[in-house]
């Protein structure tokens, strides 16, 4: 009996093996043509079949032997080799092929791009600017980018994050004129993340900003390659996570918050109206709830005397306090969006009909809330929706009920306590150590002016 | 987040339950003091409007609450008991006095108004006749909502009438409390089931002086230097003979001391002709003509009304105040209190008739 | 470093919110104020000079340590105790006079304690923060709301019931003695550059160009406060005021907007302007007492600190009790001694520049 010594190549091909023991689409296969011999190992769900049958099988059973065979996989740029088993695990996991022959493993990239082609932007729609949006391939993304910014000046680094998902994410920036400190910033926060499945972009924002309760985004999270580049150019930094279609930019301001992309192109005038909009939209939807319960419960001497018995009027049949049905019909309006956001495309609008039309007409005939109150409420809705980028769409929301909170504790001072505690929170929050608000920081400016 | 949980409870404690939404306050949209027939009492009526739970149905509903008491704010404290909901002055517009009060001291009623926090300044006083809880349970036909009908007429939103004289009550505070200026109210008078705003009465600091016609009052408000659109006629020999259409009018006036301290009165006018009786074109020596007629007219009446102020010693003009702000002297008070009484009056106006209209 | 346009901030805001409050009433009650304002406007002027070209010497410093070398330690803390009461005080009585005015004037079913306790939340949470953020925030509030103030003037000025010619009777009897108190109340119109005492930290470069536009708004602003009362509420009316630009405001109507009472628009002005104020005054009186008796590295500072905010909240809950009369003879104190001890800190920065000097 003849002790076969295993060799380097099957112990690691042991190791591979039991690492995926129980995974179905590991494919472990040994090719044979006369003396030539060799192992390939993959896994089928990552790995393009074609590449495999026309870049390995077919050139194994034509090439005179084994040397020749691995020279001829070795020559392809896709071809890298691991260091040790980890590397080799970790490659076999990102779609490549373990090649064992001649005593030595080679890995030979055999990705299978599963990615989406281009699409049109769905989150940050606009009406007149370049309707891409980025994909959940980091390559074509960077594709993206490097098309609209040709600069040698224009760094990507790459890092991964999250210990299972392995998640590689770009750092993108203009060395020449991106902010060292939050270069360095970032690069230290980025290293500290400790978590293991890093899969949305939002995740990474919530892990960069580092604390734990904040109130606005402190960083754009967009799928805007026009908004990257853009960023880019004033200096900032764009980071980019694999299989994702959002990017994260950053420092960010809160006016950032409010420009939308096609601003630029519109006529200055045009322009300073519609970002005039916005902010009148964002004081209307945090303030407006406010108002009427500050009005109808502590001071209705405030409006004319025919609104005020207007909104009396309305609210005669009503049986409970103003604040009740003002919260009673926010969330009421909060259903209906959260419900029209999740249903499929084709049965949303049924619901906002429904939940709209029917329930508002209805609620008021049958005296349960004011017919100011759902004027109100419908303007509330619409105007939040002004602001362009969902994330402060979202703070925005939550934060009214704050207001509500605070109008019906103070009345109208409750109202003026919560601006300027707004004012002074967002004037001491920092985006990646920069400031985050100033009035007038304008959105082209790095730092804000200090 | 603990902060604010706990921010959230204390202020929840602290809070209490007191408030009281709209529909649980009946507005007070105007109010009326009289004498009351016993003696040394007021008798308070509240306009009180009641909001409906259908808008279509519209909004002039109200009823009002009549209290007797010695004080007004004792009035108050009684009216709660009629009435199920928190009176709110918040919207009381109009407040009314009785003729028969304003033959006592107002002061302490204009002082009571001025201290309660939600009582406009911006409201409006005015005198009533005959009394003040007739005038405010009128309901004139084109009042759409409880009391609007005399805010529009004294806010001069609605119609412009030359013969109301509104009186704020910042306005009325002041002329109480200055010196050399005394306060105007309008008269309303109820007439049916209508309210009629065409006179005023003069008071000094304290009570009434003396009422005035409705011409009276219209060339009041000219003189004291309003926006007024008026109309006024040329006649000559009892016969009318052109009316022109005043759109606007300046009066400024000058005290001169010396032997023969008199107030020079420079009225200026101009408008458009609107009648013409007279046959022919109307032509520029016509023009010129109305204008004399007018101007002679108007100075003859205006010196009147000037010296009815001065015979009766109130000063709604602020003579007075012009001659303390023009002299530096310290004794300045009671020199004027010793001129007036036998100061002169001239007026000067001088109308301008721009245009004759579409025709000739 | 930091912008000088902030340094202009912090004299409007004083400005602003010291105009329409303590300042007039003083000045409407007391004989020839006309006079004390222009002798005000002349002392305002030359202690904002002054003072900036001495702190010029100490760039990047704050009172503590330019104090340190001059004078031994306990003095020195006694000082800094001195002066930071004066920053506390006037934040407190800024603070109590809003829950009043919004007790008195908006919302009187809101409990005052309830009210001075949301107040105190704010501030406290807001004086906190760093000297640049509170900087930050003071630009935001005075950029929303000068506009809203600047509307206010032109509504008043432009209203016909406005009365010129209770105007010209002050003026041609303004040949009076001024009032001492009438004077220390209109140079508190001037009195934000003391702020610098901490903010200097900030500014690397202080230069205040211009001198007399400061001089001359300031002046029309005092103009503005004392005679725009007087011409709507008439001389002897205006006595009767508690607070008589809020009874002002109210003596004017707003036509085409469906808020009629301009009371409100005035309010909303007034309560975040004066927030703002006790946030920047309060954070002022923090820092000094931070700095010169614990500092932010040492041990315990958490409880130190929290010690100190709980005298503060102390310190606004007694004011808050007192009733309408003492509390007024307490605020027309702490005027009148303001004064004085604004031009005991020059002295004392001169001094403190003639030593620098030396060494």
């Amino acid at each position: 009996m003849v002790i076969k010594v295993k060799t380097e190549n099957e112990k690691v091909h042991e190791w591979l093996k039991q690492q995926l023991e129980d995974c179905a689409d590991i494919d472990d296969r040994e090719l044979k043509a006369g003396d030539k011999k060799a192992k390939i190992i993959y896994l089928k769900s990552v790995t393009d079949s074609q590449i495999i049958n026309r870049f390995i099988i077919t050139p194994f059973y034509e090439t005179k032997d084994t040397k020749e065979f691995m020279e001829y996989v070795v020559s392809f740029p896709a071809e890298m080799e691991p260091k040790d088993q980890h590397e080799a695990l970790s490659q076999l996991l990102k779609g490549f092929v373990i090649i064992f022959a001649e005593n030595k493993y080679v890995a030979f990239q055999a990705k299978k791009m599963a990615g989406s082609g281009v699409t049109e932007a769905s989150a940050e729609v606009n009406v007149q600017g370049s309707p891409d949006a980025l994909t959940e391939n980091l390559e074509v993304n960077l594709n993206l980018i490097r098309h609209r910014y040709q600069t040698a000046n224009l760094k990507v680094e790459l890092k991964v994050i999250g210990s299972i998902s392995q998640s590689a994410a770009g750092i993108l920036y203009d060395s020449t004129k991106v902010d060292n400190d939050v270069l360095k910033e970032l690069k230290k926060r980025l290293d500290s993340i400790e978590a293991e499945v890093l899969i949305t972009a939002g995740e990474l924002e919530q892990e960069l900003s580092g604390r734990k309760f904040h109130i606005f985004p402190t960083v754009v999270v967009t799928e805007r390659p026009d908004r990257l580049v853009k960023s880019i150019e004033q200096g900032k930094i764009v980071v980019m996570l694999d299989k994702t279609k959002f990017a994260i930019i950053l420092p960010s301001i809160f006016q950032d918050f409010f420009a939308a992309m096609d601003d630029r192109i519109q006529l200055p005038l045009v322009g300073w109206f519609l970002k005039g909009i916005r902010y009148a939209g964002l004081i209307a939807t945090l303030s407006l709830p406010a108002f009427y319960v500050a009005f109808a419960a502590y001071n209705p001497e405030i409006l004319r005397v025919q609104l005020t018995l207007m909104i009396a009027g309305s609210r005669v049949p009503v049986p409970y306090p103003a604040v009740i049905e003002v919260l009673l019909m926010l969330i009421m309006v909060e259903f209906l969006i959260e419900a029209s956001i999740r249903l499929p495309k084709t049965i949303g609008p049924t619901a906002t009909t429904v939940g709209g039309l029917i329930l508002g007409t209805a609620a008021t005939e049958a005296g349960l809330v004011g017919n100011v109150m759902i004027i109100l409420v419908s303007a509330v809705a619409i105007t939040n929706f002004v602001i362009p980028i969902n994330m402060m769409n979202f703070s925005v929301r939550v934060l009214r009920y704050a207001f509500l909170l605070l109008a019906s504790l103070f009345g109208l001072v409750g109202i003026v306590l919560g601006f300027v505690g707004i004012v002074v929170y967002l004037s001491q929050v920092r985006s990646f150590g920069r400031p985050y608000f100033n009035i007038l920081a304008d959105t082209n400016s790095r730092k804000g002016i200090s | 987040m603990k902060k604010i949980l706990l921010f959230v409870c204390i202020a929840a404690l602290l809070s209490g339950c007191n408030i009281r939404d709209v529909e649980k306050r009946a507005f007070v949209v105007a109010m009326g003091v009289d004498k009351a027939k016993e003696k040394d009492k007021l008798e308070i009526s509240l306009k009180v409007s009641l909001p409906t739970g259908d808008p279509k149905a519209g909004l002039s509903k109200f009823t009002i609450i009549t209290v007797q008491a010695e004080s007004i704010a004792e009035a108050m404290r009684i009216a709660k008991s009629k009435i199920d909901k928190e009176l709110d002055f918040g919207h009381t517009r109009v407040i009314m006095l009785g003729k028969n009060l304003l033959s006592e001291d107002i002061k302490p009623i204009i002082y009571w108004a001025q201290r309660r926090r939600d009582i406009q300044m911006i409201s409006h006083i005015a005198a009533a006749q005959p009394d003040a809880k007739t005038v405010i349970a009128i309901q004139p036909k084109t009042e759409t909502i409880p009391g609007s009908y005399l805010v529009n007429l004294f806010d001069r939103e609605g119609s412009e009438s030359p013969f109301v004289i509104p009186e704020y009550l910042f306005d009325l505070q002041r002329k109480i409390s200055e010196f050399g200026w005394d306060p105007v109210l309008p008269l309303v008078e109820a007439q049916k089931d209508n309210l009629v705003v065409e006179r005023a009465i003069l008071l000094n600091d304290e009570k009434m002086k003396v009422t005035l016609s409705p011409d009276e009052t219209r060339l009041l408000n000219i003189l004291k230097d309003d926006e007024i659109k008026s109309s006024f006629t040329a006649i000559e020999h009892g016969k009318i003979k052109y009316t022109i259409n005043e759109e606007s009018s300046r009066a400024k006036f000058r005290i001169s001391e010396g032997n023969h301290p008199t107030i020079t009165f420079n009225v200026k006018m101009s408008g458009v002709l609107e009648e013409d009786r007279v046959e022919g074109y109307f032509t520029k020596e016509k023009a010129q003509e109305a204008a004399r007629l007018i101007e002679q007219e108007l100075n003859r009446k205006m010196v009147k009304l000037l010296m009815k102020c001065q015979k009766s010693k109130v000063d709604p003009l602020g003579f007075g105040l012009r001659y303390q702000a023009t002299h530096v002297k310290k004794d300045e008070q009671e020199v004027w209190n010793e001129l007036y009484p036998r100061i002169k009056f001239k007026v000067n106006s001088k109308v301008d008739i721009q245009s004759t209209g579409i025709i000739k | 470093m930091l912008n000088n346009r902030y340094f202009y901030y912090l004299l409007i805001l004083n400005g602003l919110v010291n105009s329409v409050n303590f300042v007039p009433r003083i000045l409407v009650n007391k004989n020839g104020s006309l006079i004390a304002i222009f002798v005000a406007v002349v002392i305002g002027t030359l202690m904002i000079i002054f003072t900036t070209k001495a702190m010029q010497s100490f760039p990047g410093k704050e009172l503590p340590e330019i104090l340190e070398p001059l004078f031994p330690k306990f003095i020195n803390k006694g000082m800094i105790l001195f002066f930071s009461l004066h920053w506390y005080l006037f934040g407190a009585i800024t603070l109590v006079s809003l829950v009043d005015i919004t007790h008195r004037f908006i919302t009187p079913d809101v409990n005052r304690l309830m009210l001075a306790f949301g107040l105190l939340a704010l501030v406290i949470f807001a004086c906190q923060v760093e000297s640049y953020s509170v900087l930050v925030s003071i630009e935001t509030i005075l950029i929303v709301n000068i506009p809203i103030f600047l509307y206010f003037i032109i509504k008043i000025f432009s209203n016909e019931f406005f009365s010129w010619d209770t105007i010209r009777e002050v003026v041609t009897d303004a040949a009076d003695m001024p009032h001492y108190t009438a004077i220390a109340a209109a140079s508190f119109i001037f009195t934000g550059y003391i702020n610098l005492v901490v903010f200097n930290r900030l500014f690397k470069d202080l230069k205040v160009k211009k001198i007399w536009i400061i001089a001359i708004s300031g002046l029309l602003l005092l103009l503005a406060a004392y005679l725009i009362p007087i011409g709507i509420n008439g001389i002897e009316g205006v006595k009767h005021q508690v607070y008589p630009w809020l009874t002002t405001a109210d003596s004017n109507r707003i036509v085409f907007f469906i808020i009629e009472r301009l009371l409100f628009i005035y309010y909303l002005f007034y309560i975040t302007v004066a927030v703002a104020a006790t946030v920047l005054y309060w954070h002022v009186g923090l820092r000094l007492l931070q700095t010169s008796f614990f500092k932010k590295t040492g041990k315990k500072f958490n409880i130190k600190n929290l010690l100190l905010l709980l005298i503060f909240v102390a310190g606004t809950f007694f004011l808050i009790q007192l009733d309408q009369f003492n509390f007024m003879k307490i605020t027309d104190w702490f005027i009148r001694v303001r004064l004085i001890s604004e031009v005991l800190l020059l002295l004392m920065l001169f001094y403190a520049v003639r030593r620098a000097k030396k060494a």
